[in-house]
Formats: structure tokens, sequence, C-alpha cells
């Protein structure tokens, strides 16, 4: 959850940069069920599944700390306010992914 | 910020610019996931050995055939890279190298190449990953005219007649 309280999605995340969160014909609602099915087939109980999910989101929100020039000029500090949002340049890279693709 | 770190019996702290710092998240990200991932390849090995247990019956014994099922079936990277190359090398390791060759481009083609263009027709930004090409030495072997059978096939043709 951001501080606003809305759930936080791919765009939220530095790590997920790949250009294209969407592939036509890949539904992420459908592949999370295969992943739980798959976890069933090789016995991780539901509560182990929960701390996988719940460790790479640790990942994903570790990759957004961001960090800058400390004030007083020596060394580092951790950037103070939200991430930034990237949506508009996320979709523009999709979008040339596909016309490339089309080309 | 300062970050402390332990080597032995003595202690250092260096504060990191604001570059290192990015640098050493990044890793730490790299480590905790590939700590994982080595996780899930450790759950999966688990439950194809204790399968191929319960379908043998248990308790396996550590010498029968179960149990030796149980070590073979295993989730690895797989490295068929690997030529036979002895002092003396008989047609056999010809033939064997030859196998291994076909095997690895057959491996790549299915790997590298197939994974990459799923990743390319969805769209996903993906760096071409380079990959060793063993087009070249199979040709070597298996391309007419000159392939190594064919030369051979040639010569004893030849010195028959």
């Amino acid at each position: 959850m951001s501080a606003d309280g809305k759930p936080l999605g791919v765009d939220d995340f530095g790590a997920l940069a790949s250009g294209c969160a969407e592939a036509a014909g890949v539904s992420d609602a459908d592949m999370l069920s295969e992943l739980q099915a798959a976890f069933e087939t090789v016995s991780v109980a539901a509560a182990t599944q929960e701390e996988v999910v719940g460790l790479l989101a640790g990942v994903l929100h570790l990759t957004n700390v961001a960090f800058v020039p400390a004030a007083d000029g020596e060394g580092a500090a951790v950037a103070e306010g939200q991430p930034r949002r990237t949506r508009s340049r996320r979709r523009a890279a999709c979008s040339a992914a596909s016309n490339s693709r089309r080309g | 910020m300062i970050r402390s770190g332990a080597r032995s019996d003595w202690f250092y702290t260096e504060d990191p610019t604001a570059a290192e710092a990015t640098r050493t998240r990044d890793a730490v990200a790299r480590a905790v996931y590939a700590h994982a991932f080595e996780w899930l390849v450790g759950v999966l090995n688990g439950f194809l050995a204790s399968d191929v247990a319960e379908l043998s019956g248990t308790p396996t014994p550590e010498h029968s055939e179960g149990s030796t099922l149980a070590k073979l079936r295993f989730i690895g990277p797989l490295d068929v890279f690997g030529s036979e190359r002895f002092e003396t090398n008989s047609f056999e390791h010809l033939c064997i190298n030859f196998a291994n060759e076909k095997l690895q481009l057959f491996f790549l083609g299915g790997v590298f190449e197939a994974e990459q263009g799923r990743y390319v027709a969805e769209g996903v930004r993906w760096p071409q990953v380079d990959h060793m090409d063993n087009q070249g030495c199979i040709d070597a072997i298996e391309k007419n005219p000159h392939g190594v059978p064919r030369l051979l096939d040639q010569g004893a043709q030849e010195a028959a007649e």
C-alpha cells in the first residue's frame, strides 16, 4: 500500500521496468492461479506461499528505496517522498515495442 | 548514512555516496532473490525425490533402486558441452563428441532462442543474450561435401576399389 492507502501496481516499482507490463493473451490472474496450483502440487503450504509473495514484495520495495547526496555534503541519505510514477513513460515504451514488432 | 561492517576482528565504517548506496541496495536485492530461487529449486528437488520414494514404497533403504532414482531425479542447470579428449582419440570419441555438439545445439535452440523469441513476442524489453553458437563445429562434421564422415566414406570406398 502507498502512503495514500491505494494498492501499488506494476508501474510503481522501478525493478519491473521491462517497458511493458501487459502482454496480449496473457492473463496475470490466470497465471497466478496456475502458480498457486503448482505450489500446491509440490506441497508448498499456503502460509509458505504467502511468505514467498511477501519476500518478493520486500525485494520490490527495497529496489524502490532511492538515495540522494546527504544535505551536509557527506555521503548519502534516503530520498524522501513517493517513488516517482513512471506510468506514461512505460506505456510509451510498451507501444514502441509493439510497433517495432509489427514493422 | 553510515554503514558499518565487521571483518574478522576489526570493524570499519564508511559513508557511501548515493551511487554506492544504490549499488549496495541492488546487490542485497539480488542476493535475497537468488536465495529465494535456490530455496525453490530445493523444494522442487525435494518433492521429486519424495515422489519417487512414495512410488517405490517407503521407507526406502539407501542402496535400493527407489533411492537411486530419487537421487537421479533433480532439477539443475544442463551443461552438455562436454567433449572427450584423450591422448589417443578414437572414432567413438568423435561420435560421442558429435552427439554432444548436436545436443548442445538443440539445447541452445530450445532455451535461448525460443525463450528470447517469446520475450520479444510479448514485448518484454530484453537484451539479447549472446551464447556460444556451435553450428560451425557441427557443419565441420556433418556438412557435405567436406564433413568428416563423408570424407571417411569416400576414403574407404577409394581404398576398396
